[in-house]
Parts: C-alpha cells; structure tokens; sequence
C-alpha cells in the first residue's frame, strides 16, 4: 500500500487579480521508503503541493479539492490540532533557505530538543542527549559543543545538516526536502545529497525531494515527476524519464540544458514563457510553447496516461 | 597579442576586529585575490569559474576598476590599466562593460527601457533625443527584444527578457571587452538557454571577446573557448574548455567535475565528494589552499604553496603531484 497518496489536488491563490490556480488536478502516489523528485520550473507549483501536503499553504492560497491519504487517512480532513501530530512527528520538511528557517535567537540545541520536548514528551536532558545523537547522525563534529552555537556562527552546508537533523529528529516516516542544496555550492552540494540519500536508506523513510535541477534530482531519486504550470506532466522512473521522455516539455527541458559537448550547436531554448496562470490557456497548458501542437491539444487537456512501461505523461503526442 | 593580461593581480581586504585588533593581533588579512595571472585572446571567451568566495567577482570588479587593486598589472589592449588615472576611466570603460547577475537589482525600476540602454550613450558620447531613441531601439532588436519595448518600465519584463535588457545596455557603446557575472543564474534552464544562446551569437556577430564568470561548470563548458579554476583566491588550473573537462589536471578541478551534478551522471553512483568546507582566505597558511581537503596531499603542501606552472601544452595548473597524475586514482 502507498504511504502517501495525493489525489486530484488543487490549490488556488485568490487574489486581487483574480484567481491564481497554483496547482490544479495533482496526482501522484508513494511507496514507504521510495524516494520521489519534483521538478519543474520557477511557479510550476512544486513547493505548493508540497506545502499542502503539511496543510501550510500561506493565505491567501487555499485547497480547492482532492485528497492526501497519508498512513490511509486522509489528511485534509483533519483537525489543526491532529496536523499539529503529524508535522515533524510523522512527516518533516527540509527548506531551501537555512539562515531563514532557523531562529537566529535560540541556540541549534534548543532548537532540535523542541522537537524531541513536544512530540516526544522527553526532559530536558533526555532531548539533549538525543539532539547530539541525531547531529552525530548527520555528521556534525562534535555535538556536544555544537548544540550550544547560534545558527550565525555556522557556515551554509553546516546550517543545512542541522535542518537536516531536525527534519530526521523524530524519525518521520515521510521526510520532504523542498530545494534542500540550491543555496549551497556543488562541493558541498555533493556532500548533502550523499548525506540524505544514505539516511534515507538507514531510517527507511520515504523522501520528496523538490528541485529545479534535473542533475540533482537524478542523482537522488528513483521516481521522478515533472511539473508545468501546476500540472503533473509526466511521471516516470528515473531511467525512463532520462533515456525515453515522452513529454515535450520534459524533452525540452534535458536539450536545454548546456553541455561541453553540445558547444559547437546552439541550445533548444523553448521558445515563449510559462503561461499566464490567472488565465490559462485552454487544452494542453504546454501547447503555446510546443512544437508539436495540433488542433486537439488547444481544446482538449491530455490525461496522465501510461505511454510506454514504467512512464506516465498528459500528452497527445507522446514520445519523439 | 591577447586583448586583455592579467598579471599577479592580487587583493587583499583588511579584516581586523577594529583598531585593537591591528595593533595586538598583528590584523587580518583576507587575501580575496591573491596574485592571479591569465589571458583573453581577442574575440574569445574565457571563463572563471569556482565555488562562492574564490574571488572571482572581485576579478571582475579588479579589472573595471570598480574597486582599486592591492596589486598587479592589468594590460588591455597592450596599455597598463590599473595605474590609470581616474579621469581616463571613462575613456576605458567605453571599452569595457559589464552584465550582471541580478537582472531584478541592476535596472533601475524608476527608468524606462530607453532611458536605462541610452544612458551610456548619452555619458560616453553625448548621443540625446531622436539618435539615442534610435540606437536603442536597434539594440533591443539586437538582443531579441522588439523597438515598442523602449517605453517600457523594468517590472513589465520577465526575468530572461531584463537580462536582455542589460546586455543592451552592455552592448550600447560597442565595447571590445565583456565581462558577465553569472548572467545566467537567476533564470530558469528554458530561460537560460535562450539567454545562452543570445550571448553565444552576439559574440560571434561582434567578434566581442569576453570573461563569463560562473558557478555552473555546465555552462562555462558550454560557451567558453578557455577555463580558469578559483579556489580560495587562487588560480588553480587554466587550459581549453575540452582539456579542463577530459583531461583535468588539479584535484580541485577533478572534484567540482565529480560534484557537478549532470543528467547523464543518474546512472553512476555518487563519487566521494570532497570532504570539509571552503576556506576563507582570511591570513592563510603558507602552503597549497587545498591541502586540508585535498585526497592527493603530500607532506609539501603543508609548507610549500604550489606555482601555477605549465604542466601538459597549453594546460596550467597549480599543484605539487600534478604530472604525477597519472599514477593517482583520480576522485570519482
């Protein structure tokens, strides 16, 4: 059984200008300890489907409709005071920016003993012991010190293994990393996906990890979906996706995508930008920008369909 | 002759907690550039690249003489440029432009599209009214934006096409020399190609030579004819965009190429990244930057800072047991 589905989603943004629809009709499912990539570009909606998963969609957004089933229970329906169970206890989220999501006035043990303090019920000492226990987990030298410093005194990629820490504090059995090394830089980078796609095994937990970068998510995940405009456009396994991907947009996105070798060709930019999502336009939301579009596309919205094995994509005209 | 020589230049911030510290602890001293030397060949691009910290914006801010240089020599086209006098920047910067990072922050949201490409027009060469009017309406079309587009506000455009806007305004007095900080960095990788491409044919229309400064080892390997590696304020390796990715030399270099997360690498399994973090130069110790980090170090390293010195044809790099490369196995 799927640890976490996500059924015909939709979220929408009321706003003075009218009505933004952030994501609309999101589906996709997830084994226990399966990791799962996201990816798209700026606005396509992967940090709101995310949110909505922990029901944290900031006003003036708001879900519209369709299902979370987490665990078999269907997260939208609880009470505030039930998400409040979940959150960090059961499913954790790992942020992009890590000056930002840490408080800069509490020391990082205060920080992570809260979590322990309020969803486990230890003292004060138990929570400590088990602050320095999950820090040596993430592979921060000496703990004990550590736990005393301020988030200020730490360098970017150390910011990002506390955050890390806390998102693993309660052994959640969902961790969500949204952009978790977009701030940091590639050596680094390279340290704090080894670090999570280890823990990830160790715990056993499953993973959404969130990223505009292809290359990253390839390295971590063994699903992937693709996202445009709020829509889920294709949904394959890794191999599938980067060896034989049926989607235009996704196609597009691997040949724009600067190489050494290509430098003697110029790139496949795709031609326009991302659609006005206040007014979207009818059909295929891709089908401004795409070169195969026929008449069907500009009236008919494609459904997430298995193409070939293994690859699911809302296109028309699949495949290459 | 190369267009433009960077000779040992070099720049030192001073970094100390206040008078007391100059005094008792001797000061501090961040070596933000630290005596870099390389060349750009006319109508060529050379890029810089390396991780946050390594200095190669202040390399690019050294060479505008945006900010004064602690030390070294910058020729362009064959004439001394650091010991300029003031007054004669104008005349270089004519030459010289730059496009940023943030195309959000580097056009000023109060001016219009005209008045924003015009203005080095009219600082440079006085050029006013309906001649200005025209100019940059040929600049938009030169960049891929269109002549109604002069009238309009910075915040009307998206993030590719202000990005376009700024390279107008690079472009406006016909420089030889371009320098762009992560121009393409901001955007997205639909976005990004398009801007890639932009630059790739304006270089070769112009015959403008240029100094790409990235993070992205992709994109430097897509456009640039030659790389320089930064690490910690050094240069650590300098050679062909194809040496630097088949053949690299500087462990350093082999261990951003193994980080460099790239579609093609799903399959593979993750190389061992380098351990430890980057350094801030801040009074350095005497030997190689790299030698906490470094899976290849030898006792030397400690001691003795390595010489960027030619090690293969035309492939620079700084490093005691390059040479010895290959009985080393390389990192990934």
């Amino acid at each position: 059984m799927a640890l976490l589905e996500v059924r015909n989603l939709s979220v929408n943004f009321n706003l003075r200008r009218g009505t933004l629809a952030a994501v609309h009709d999101l589906s996709f499912s997830l084994a226990a300890s399966e990791t799962f990539g996201i990816v798209g570009e700026t606005g396509c909606g992967k940090s709101v489907t995310s949110l909505s998963i922990l029901r944290l969609v900031p006003s003036p957004g708001e879900i519209i409709g369709g299902e979370i089933i987490f665990d078999g229970q269907d997260l939208l329906k609880k009470s505030e005071r039930e998400m409040e169970k979940i959150r960090g206890r059961q499913i954790s989220m790992i942020f992009q920016e890590p000056m930002t999501s840490l408080n800069p006035s509490l020391t990082v043990g205060e920080q992570i003993d809260e979590c322990y303090r309020v969803h486990m019920g230890h003292s004060k000492k138990i929570a400590r012991d088990c602050t320095e226990h999950v820090l040596n987990l993430v592979r921060l030298p000496a703990p004990k010190t550590l736990a005393d410093r301020y988030p200020h005194e730490l360098s970017g990629g150390m910011r990002q293994r506390v955050m890390i820490a806390m998102g693993l504090a309660c052994e959640p059995k969902l961790l969500i990393a949204d952009e978790p090394t977009t701030a940091l830089d590639v050596t680094i980078q390279a340290q704090i996906l080894e670090l999570l796609k280890e823990l990830q095994e160790k715990l056993k937990m499953a993973l959404i990890f969130i990223s505009h970068n292809l290359g990253v998510v390839a390295r971590v995940c063994d699903r992937i979906g693709v996202m445009y405009a709020g829509s889920m456009v294709e949904l394959a396994d890794k191999k599938s996706l980067f060896t034989n991907p049926q989607h235009p947009y996704t196609i597009a996105l691997l040949h724009a995508i600067p190489r050494p070798e290509m430098r003697h060709e110029s790139l496949h930019a795709i031609p326009g930008a991302v659609c006005n999502l206040f007014d979207p336009p009818p059909g295929c939301k891709f089908h401004p920008r795409c070169t195969k579009a026929q008449d069907i596309c500009r009236t008919e919205t494609p459904r997430l369909d298995e193409k070939i094995s293994g690859s699911r994509a809302a296109c028309h005209f699949p495949g290459v | 002759m190369p267009l433009l020589e960077v000779k040992h230049l070099t720049k030192h911030f001073d970094v100390s907690d206040g008078l007391l510290g100059r005094w008792l602890a001797g000061g501090k001293t961040l070596k933000a550039v630290d005596q870099i030397s390389f060349d750009v060949a006319e109508g060529k691009t050379f890029g810089l690249v390396g991780e946050s910290g390594c200095g190669k914006s202040t390399t690019a801010r050294l060479i505008t003489r945006l900010i004064p240089a602690t030390g070294g020599e910058v020729y362009f086209d064959g004439k001394e440029i650091l010991s300029l006098p003031n007054r004669a920047l104008r005349e270089l910067r004519k030459h010289i432009q730059m496009i940023f990072q943030d195309p959000y922050a580097s056009l000023n949201p109060r001016m219009r599209v005209v008045d924003i490409v015009g203005r080095p027009l009219t600082i440079f060469f006085g050029t006013k009214g309906q001649k200005k009017n025209q100019r940059v309406a040929e600049l938009l079309e030169l960049v891929g934006l269109s002549a109604d587009h002069r009238y309009r506000y910075p915040h009307e455009f998206s993030g590719g096409q202000r990005q376009r806007i700024g390279i107008a305004r690079a472009l406006a007095t016909d420089p030889k020399l371009i320098i762009a900080d992560e121009p393409v960095s901001s955007l997205d990788v639909s976005v990004q190609a398009q801007v890639l491409n932009l630059l790739r044919k304006l270089q070769r229309e112009l015959n403008l030579t240029m100094i790409f400064i990235s993070h992205d080892l992709n994109v430097v390997g897509y456009l640039a004819d030659s790389v320089g590696v930064m690490y910690a304020g050094k240069m650590v390796e300098i050679a062909s965009v194809e040496n630097i990715f088949k053949a690299p030399l500087h462990p350093y270099t082999q261990a951003l190429l193994a980080s460099n997360p790239t579609v093609g690498s799903f399959m593979e399994a993750m190389p061992p990244p380098l351990k430890g973090e980057v350094p801030v130069p801040v009074n350095p110790p005497p030997g190689c930057r790299l030698e906490p980090r470094c899976p290849i170090r030898v006792d030397k390293c400690k001691s003795i800072e390595p010489r960027l010195e030619e090690k293969a044809k035309s492939h620079q790099a700084a490093c005691h047991e390059v040479g010895r490369v290959e009985t080393v196995e390389r990192p990934g």
